[in-house]
């Protein structure tokens, strides 16, 4: 007890001692409880996590608000789409889980589920936007823990936390109802999970990488990449520490829950599509349009490895800058020569390169780069924003090189403080101009790509100004956020998602006043390709825009 | 086949019951319960209107189908998230702890071993008792054998007993019931606290210094200790394997989270007057002990866990885990019916809180048994004759709400129990069976095979005791 006490300053042994609280003494004034209140925040103010998370919570907010006031929430029309499909499992024709479909993985539009019901917030788009939100304020915060855990200091967990963060490209995607940050905030988490398991063992934690990489599987096909590769770490690491039948058992206990969501996605495909592979063979699966591509402006990444790599890896470059790429790259190989625990662990963030490589060089999906162009092809930014996948491996890299030099330079506590917020000054001065000018990488494919989201705007303001109503026939594949934009009541559209009065409508098109094609569209059209031969005689064109086309029947 | 001729004299054998005595041998808890609950008319009501239902589903199928269906969905549902809680709650906590030392002198401790045609066993079971770290001048073993069980009378006589034992001869009555035998033991029981073992059993040896400890440092409330069971034969078959897995989960997860324990066979630690109080084991319910811990609690009373194992023996073949299973179907059953004569009082004794866990524990763990048959088979019948009338048919029968919550139930509720299975196995130590728990659905629909024997058992012969064989593993007859 003496050498534990400790003696009180002078000022606090001549202060008077505080008054007993007695019995009937009343309440506590409010002044007391204001005292209270403000310690209470100074005391949750001071932990990193929170200092993060209200960071990257006021990011968050400020983009969307930036993002919406320049009318750029839904450039992708793939924005739209996802929380049209949300919209629809709970508010269409035929509401239910089958609206999910195949081509999409479903985890992302569940989240907005309890949001769609609510219709101001789908209309502008907040329904979509605020999963994605909080997902961005969760990957920050695990980032923050991840940094910590793999350097051991709160240096290295801010530093990683603000790479991710104030990039510009996720800064945007965030604000959208795009997929992209949800699966980067489980690749975070499942990371974590997996670095702190390699150190610790806790089950506990095995089951949490085990759910993390769940929802992952259930969010993005990439997510069954990091699965696949956690899995492996996980039976490498414990056969190496305990043999066959620990590692059978951990195996078991990551496995069953980790891969949980693609057992389910295929038997959800059998169930409800009557094809356990639907989401790989179907109409509107990558495979499919990725042949649609090829015949259509040819694959060159097909079958060639090294432009696979190439593509994937520049368009890293272009999502978060040739320099941070460098230094990412060299705190790998610090990370890799050096001796600890985590590093198995921690390259499951490289998992998405290998698939997106992969994933080109099978030509079942499409990438391009404007750097990368065939002879007589227009450079184009398609798909570029799939780099962005390996955001939390810059970031955590870049953070084991900085704290890495500042650790060799023996730099103290002071002088770390100062190189990180340089760091995170030239982060800023990297991602302020890009957002405020628009030209973050992930803008580029919408804004000068070529699925420009205009001519869906023009096709849903034309049907609001003339097929108010009146049913339309009409497919969700090409047509989406024209469905969106038209701002007419959900019964009035009849979709390839109503599967009975949708085929009543392609053999009977007289039951439709309106239909709305696109013979030549980059996804599967239904409507185009499902109608009965004649159906035009009964019909006229009435508009068309890009290569959208506008029929009315003929009275 | 051996012959037994003059049974020689056993030499620690108590005298015969005094009168008083008679009323645990002829009435024990009988006078409140499974004779008189199944004879009554709330059973008989219960049958009927289970018979009601059956004729109207035959007759106007499809209506009275879906407002069945919905209600097998609602208690899937609501069954399955109070387990999956009570399960979670369970994992949270190490039960039973002792932090103290016994008391010093340790009280008198009564052990009953009720003994049916264990003759084989009876060396070993001696050697396994004797290996009791307590004072033998503060124990008393009592061997219970009933009087007609000529085989193990005429071993017992055979056998040189240490002082701590004695044998108690049940004299010859209906029902031949372990639990009457156990009303026997319990008259002539001196201890403070009295234990019940099976013959197979073998507990570790400071259980009774931990139950004794545990006892002094608890509530005066708590007049009942249920040790952990556990499974020495654990590699003797795929089925032992399984086994294992769910007394694991069963003792160590869910005993744990539930407010209202359902004894589980042996190795319940009781506090002797407390029990006399209670009126001792009922001896026409076959799972007594299931009875016994409901009654505890509501009698205000309640049930604590001990932290120490008894390894008892699995049955290895189907057959015979079948019959067991019955039984312990068939007493739950009993124990069900009979706490529900008055479902009102029963509600009042028990609180709302230990009611449902009663309702979910006891009552509808044993529906779902009973049911699971059904929907599987409606589950694979629609997946072969999607497309045709009958898949049509049977998806008629499932408006979307009802659809989607069996889907979650079938899905996800499986999924879920053969994931804790699986972490069950890894965090108590057994990871070489994790892989078994993938096998958690064919043992299921093993246990539902049994709970339908146990219900048509409890129709023919409401208490007739299925007996297990014990010593059929090489581990339960070697010390």
């Amino acid at each position: 007890l003496t050498t534990l006490y400790v003696e009180p300053p002078s000022e606090a042994r001549d202060a008077p001692p505080p008054q007993p609280l007695t019995p009937g003494s009343g309440r506590p004034s409010s002044e007391l409880k204001e005292v209270v209140i403000r310690h209470r925040i100074q005391r949750w103010i001071r932990i990193p996590e929170v200092q993060v998370g209200l960071v990257a919570a006021l990011l968050s907010i400020a983009a969307f608000a930036y993002y919406a006031h320049a009318g750029l929430l839904f450039a992708y029309p793939d924005a739209v789409s996802h929380f049209m499909i949300a919209r629809r499992v709970s508010v269409s024709r035929t509401p239910g889980l089958a609206q999910f479909g195949t081509s999409w993985l479903p985890l992302t539009h569940a989240l907005m589920l309890p949001l769609v019901w609510v219709d101001v917030l789908w209309r502008d788009g907040l329904a979509g936007s605020l999963p994605s939100m909080v997902a961005y304020v969760v990957a920050g915060i695990y980032m923050f823990r991840l940094g910590k855990l793999v350097l051991k200091s709160d240096v290295g967990g801010y530093l990683a936390a603000l790479a991710l963060a104030l990039n510009p490209s996720l800064i945007y995607l965030q604000a959208t109802a795009m997929s992209e940050t949800d699966l980067i905030t489980c690749t975070v988490i499942l990371t974590f999970y997996l670095v702190r398991w390699t150190q610790d063992e806790s089950w506990s934690d095995l089951i949490k990488c085990a759910a993390a990489c769940c929802a992952a599987t259930l969010i993005r096909y990439d997510g069954w990449a990091l699965t696949a590769a956690a899995a492996i770490v996980v039976m490498y690491t414990t056969y190496r520490r305990h043999g066959w039948i620990r590692a059978r058992a951990a195996a078991l206990l990551f496995g069953l829950l980790g891969f949980a969501g693609c057992v389910g996605w295929s038997v959800y495909n059998q169930v409800f599509f009557n094809s356990a592979l639907g989401f790989l063979t179907g109409p509107y699966s990558v495979r499919h349009q990725g042949q649609h591509l090829e015949t259509e402006f040819g694959l060159a990444t097909h079958y060639n490895l090294l432009l696979s790599t190439h593509s994937y890896a520049q368009a890293v470059v272009d999502n978060v800058g040739l320099l941070v790429v460098v230094a990412a790259g060299a705190g790998l190989v610090i990370h890799l020569v050096g001796r600890s625990r985590t590093r198995l662990a921690t390259c499951v963030l490289l998992a998405p390169f290998a698939f997106n490589v992969l994933s080109l060089y099978l030509g079942i999906n499409v990438l391009r780069t404007p750097e990368i162009t065939g002879p007589g092809q227009t450079p184009t930014y398609a798909n570029g924003r799939y780099a962005l996948e390996m955001l939390p491996a810059v970031a955590l890299f870049l953070a084991i090189a900085l704290t890495r030099l500042l650790h060799s330079a023996r730099a103290r506590l002071r002088t770390q403080v100062a190189v990180a917020s340089i760091a995170t000054g030239l982060l800023l001065v990297f991602a302020i101009p890009q957002v405020l000018q628009n030209s973050s990488y992930a803008l580029q494919d919408p804004l000068h790509g070529q699925s420009p989201i205009e001519s869906e705007v023009q096709v849903g303001t034309y049907l609001h100004q003339h097929a108010a109503g009146q049913s339309i026939l009409i497919s969700y594949s090409p047509f989406a956020p024209a469905i969106f934009f038209a701002n007419l009541p959900d019964h009035a559209f009849v979709t390839d998602n109503d599967t009975v009065p949708f085929h009543t409508a392609l053999t009977h098109p007289n039951s439709v006043e309106w239909i709305v094609v696109d013979p030549q569209s980059d996804s599967y059209d239904p409507v185009w390709s499902g109608l009965q031969p004649g159906w035009q005689q009964r019909f006229v064109l009435v508009a068309t825009y890009a290569t959208a086309r506008i029929y009315q029947r003929i009275t | 086949m051996q012959t037994f001729g003059e049974l020689p004299a056993i030499t620690q054998a108590l005298p015969a019951v005094q009168d008083d005595g008679q009323r645990w041998t002829r009435w024990g808890a009988a006078e409140h319960g499974a004779k008189e609950g199944m004879g009554s008319m709330a059973t008989a009501l219960l049958f009927l209107g289970a018979a009601l239902l059956l004729a109207f589903t035959l007759l106007v199928p499809q209506a009275i189908v879906i407002v069945e269906l919905a209600l097998i969905t609602l208690v899937y549902l609501l069954a399955g998230g109070q387990k999956l809680a009570s399960l979670i709650r369970g994992m949270q906590v190490v039960p039973g702890q002792v932090t103290a030392d016994p008391p010093d002198p340790l009280p008198f401790y009564s052990v009953l071993v009720p003994l049916h045609h264990e003759q084989a066993i009876l060396p070993v079971l001696v050697k396994r008792l004797s290996a009791l770290d307590y004072p033998v001048d503060r124990l008393e073993i009592l061997l219970l054998v009933e009087e007609d069980d000529r085989e193990t009378r005429w071993a017992l006589g055979n056998i040189d007993l240490p002082d701590q034992f004695h044998v108690v001869v049940a004299p010859a009555g209906k029902p031949t019931t372990k639990p009457r035998a156990l009303n026997v033991g319990l008259a002539h029981a001196l201890g403070v606290y009295c234990v019940v073992y099976d013959a197979e059993d073998r507990p570790e040896p400071d259980q009774l210094k931990k139950a004794v400890a545990r006892f002094a440092q608890a509530d005066s409330k708590v007049v009942c200790l249920q040790a952990r069971l556990g499974i020495y034969n654990t590699d003797q078959s795929w089925l032992t394997r399984l086994f294992s897995l769910d007394y694991l989960i069963w003792f160590h997860a869910l005993l744990p989270g539930l407010d209202l324990v359902p004894l589980g066979g042996t190795s319940n630690h009781v506090r002797t007057r407390a029990l006399r109080q209670l009126g001792g084991w009922d001896p026409y319910n076959v799972t007594e002990d299931a009875d016994l811990g409901v009654r505890i609690a509501r009698a205000g009373l309640s049930i604590g866990l001990l932290d120490s194992t008894t390894w008892e023996e699995a049955v290895p073949s189907p057959l015979a885990w079948l019959r067991q299973r019955s039984r312990w179907v068939k007493g739950y059953l009993q124990t069900y019916l009979v706490h529900m004569r008055n479902p009102l009082k029963t509600l009042k004794d028990l609180g709302i809180g230990q009611f449902v866990t009663f309702q979910g524990a006891i009552g509808a763990s044993m529906l779902t048994l009973l049911i699971n048959p059904l929907m599987w088979a409606l589950t694979i019948t629609y997946f072969i004759a999607k497309g045709t009338s009958t898949g049509a048919g049977i998806e008629a029968l499932f408006p979307t709400p009802v659809y989607y919550g069996a889907l979650l139930c079938l899905v996800i509720g499986n999924f879920l129990y053969v994931y804790l299975l699986v972490y069950t196995a890894i965090r108590y130590g057994m990871e070489r069976l994790a892989h078994y728990a993938l096998l958690g659905p064919l043992y299921w629909a093993l246990m539902s095979v049994g709970a339908w024997m146990g219900l048509i058992d409890l129709i023919i012969h409401p208490h007739r005791w299925a007996l297990t064989r014990h010593g059929v593993s090489p581990e339960a007859v070697s010390a």
